[in-house]
This record gives C-alpha cells, sequence and structure tokens, in this order.
C-alpha cells in the first residue's frame, strides 16, 4: 500500500479557495473518530461551523475476544499426545489425560457453526468484547459472573461505606 | 461522483445511483476543477460528490457553481471556507500524520508519506500488505 501511493502536488495543500461550495450547498461530514491523518477534532469543527449533517465513526478497528467452549476439532484427539504419566501423579496428570480422550468427540461445540458465528460478529458496528460459543461456555460464564456478583451483593455495604459521604457506617479503625 | 472508493461507487450503484469514479490529475489545483466539473454533466441523476482522501476541489470550489450538485459529502476530510488554505486549517487542530515528521518532498514539488510510516498513520486499520 506503502509502494502504490499516489503522490500529490505538494503547492494544493495551500492553494487558496475562491468559493467554497458548502457556503451554499447541502453537505454531509462523515467524521471518522480514529483518523490520524487529519484529526477528527478539526472534521468536528468544519462540520459544526458549515452546520454539515455530521455522522461519525469510531476507530476502525475493533477488538473481540472470543471464548468457546469445547469443539469438535480434533484438538484432543490425533493432534495431541497423552501420556498417563508416572503413577506419583495419577490424580491430576492421569486424570486430566483420561478425561481428554474420553472428552474427545464428545464436546458439545460444532466448529461448522463456529466459524459463522465469529463471522457475524466482524459485520456488527457494535461487535461484542467478548463472544461466548457453546452452551458449556455461556453456563460457566454465567455461573462465574453471578457468583462473583452474589459475592459483591453480600459486602456491598462495606464496599459502599468507603466514600467520604456514604449512608453507611464505616468500621471503626481498629487499634 | 466519487474520487477512489471502489466499494463505496458500488454500494451506490447497487443502489440505483449513477456514480462515477473520479481520479483528479496530481497536478495545481485548478486541473482538478477543470478534470471533475464535466463528469455530472454526463450523469443522469443529481449528484452527491464525496470528497474522499483525495484531493476534493470539487467539494471545495467547484461545486458552487454546478447547478447539478444537491449536496457534498465529505468523508473525513478538510472542508476549508473561502479564501482559507487546507494547510492552514490543519494548524487548527494538527493531525498525528502532521506531527509525525512523515511528510516528504520530491525535488520537483510532489509529497507523499515515508514509505516506513505509512501503514501506521494512513491506513492502521487495514492488513499491513
Amino acid at each position: 500500500m506503502a509502494r502504490s501511493q499516489v503522490l500529490h502536488f505538494a503547492d494544493n495543500f495551500s492553494a487558496t479557495i475562491a468559493i467554497a461550495a458548502w457556503r451554499t450547498k447541502p453537505s454531509w461530514m462523515i467524521v471518522a473518530g480514529g483518523d490520524r491523518t487529519i484529526n477528527p477534532d478539526l472534521e468536528r469543527w468544519y462540520a459544526k461551523r458549515a452546520g454539515s449533517h455530521t455522522v461519525e465513526v469510531a476507530g476502525a478497528s475493533k477488538v473481540t475476544i472470543v471464548e468457546p467452549g469445547g469443539f469438535r476439532t480434533d484438538f484432543a484427539g490425533s493432534s495431541t499426545q497423552l501420556s498417563e504419566g508416572h503413577p506419583e501423579y495419577d490424580a491430576t496428570v492421569g486424570t486430566t489425560a483420561r478425561f481428554q480422550r474420553d472428552y474427545n468427540g464428545k464436546q458439545p461445540g460444532d466448529p461448522k457453526k463456529a466459524a459463522p458465528a465469529i463471522v457475524q460478529v466482524t459485520q456488527e458496528q457494535k461487535p461484542p468484547l467478548r463472544l461466548l460459543l457453546g452452551s458449556d461456555a455461556y453456563k460457566r460464564a454465567e455461573k462465574n459472573d453471578l457468583a462473583r456478583l452474589e459475592d459483591a451483593k453480600t459486602w456491598k455495604e462495606l464496599s459502599l461505606s468507603t466514600d467520604f459521604e456514604s449512608e453507611f457506617p464505616h468500621p471503626a479503625r481498629t487499634k | 461522483m466519487v474520487p477512489g472508493r471502489k466499494a463505496f461507487t458500488t454500494f451506490l450503484s447497487r443502489n440505483g445511483y449513477n456514480a462515477s469514479i473520479v481520479q483528479e490529475p496530481e497536478t495545481p489545483f485548478q486541473d482538478h476543477v477543470t478534470a471533475t466539473t464535466g463528469i455530472p454533466r454526463s450523469a443522469r441523476r443529481p449528484e452527491h460528490p464525496c470528497r474522499a482522501q483525495l484531493w476534493g476541489s470539487r467539494n471545495y470550489e467547484s461545486g458552487h457553481t454546478d447547478p447539478s450538485v444537491v449536496g457534498l459529502v465529505y468523508v473525513a476530510a478538510h472542508m476549508p471556507d473561502s479564501g482559507e488554505k487546507e494547510s492552514d486549517d490543519g494548524k487548527r487542530f494538527p493531525s498525528d500524520l502532521a506531527k509525525s515528521g512523515a511528510i516528504k518532498k520530491t525535488p520537483d514539488g510532489f509529497t507523499y508519506i515515508d514509505p516506513a510510516q505509512f501503514h501506521g498513520l494512513f491506513a492502521a486499520d487495514l492488513p499491513s500488505d
């Protein structure tokens, strides 16, 4: 892309505009929120001055973290070498290895359904920061977040008591 | 009339608009005005010229006098007033590009962005190739 850039005639940057067309015609401004070539604040300033209909597009790059559950990708099958390990570690290493061997092929997730789901969020204006895939992933996240919320609720009064102005009593300092 | 922006032009065509792509000459400003003025006369519908990253002479100036121009669309663009220069307006809110020192100039008076810094400054949201 850098190699195909078209060179600009330098003097054009300082050409004086005789008649600004936006003075007499309705105008629209699409502000690129992440623009590094023209400061987005300048684009907003122009649009305000001209009374343009304005559409703001946030920075073009968006991030989504895909959090999948188990999918039948053969990740845990022929693509993994499983070893029972030493008998001393049977309770941990052995158990994990056996679980993986038994679980392979029984994961709830279908990889052929995962791919279009990921493609779908790339087409969204407001994609999620995190996308759970699979019922197992969803249930685990839900359970985890509900447990965290329960914990927070249990200690809510103490949490809120540390503001300068708080309706909840702050525990007296222990000596 | 859309300078560059093929995808946008395809979208407009699919939705029933008569869209043209103009590559303005990368030569003095008045050439742009001359080059783009003839386009709407050959178009059947009223046009919204669209000033993209390329020179927007049409939007800046010549759209004023042409009756077939019914509106102006500025896509992340400069929008100078009568008597102003784009370079002066840029100083109101300097861009990352202006501050980077990446704008280089050839001996015969053409500017370009240092290829090593081009991707980060001009197309950071696109794949680097």
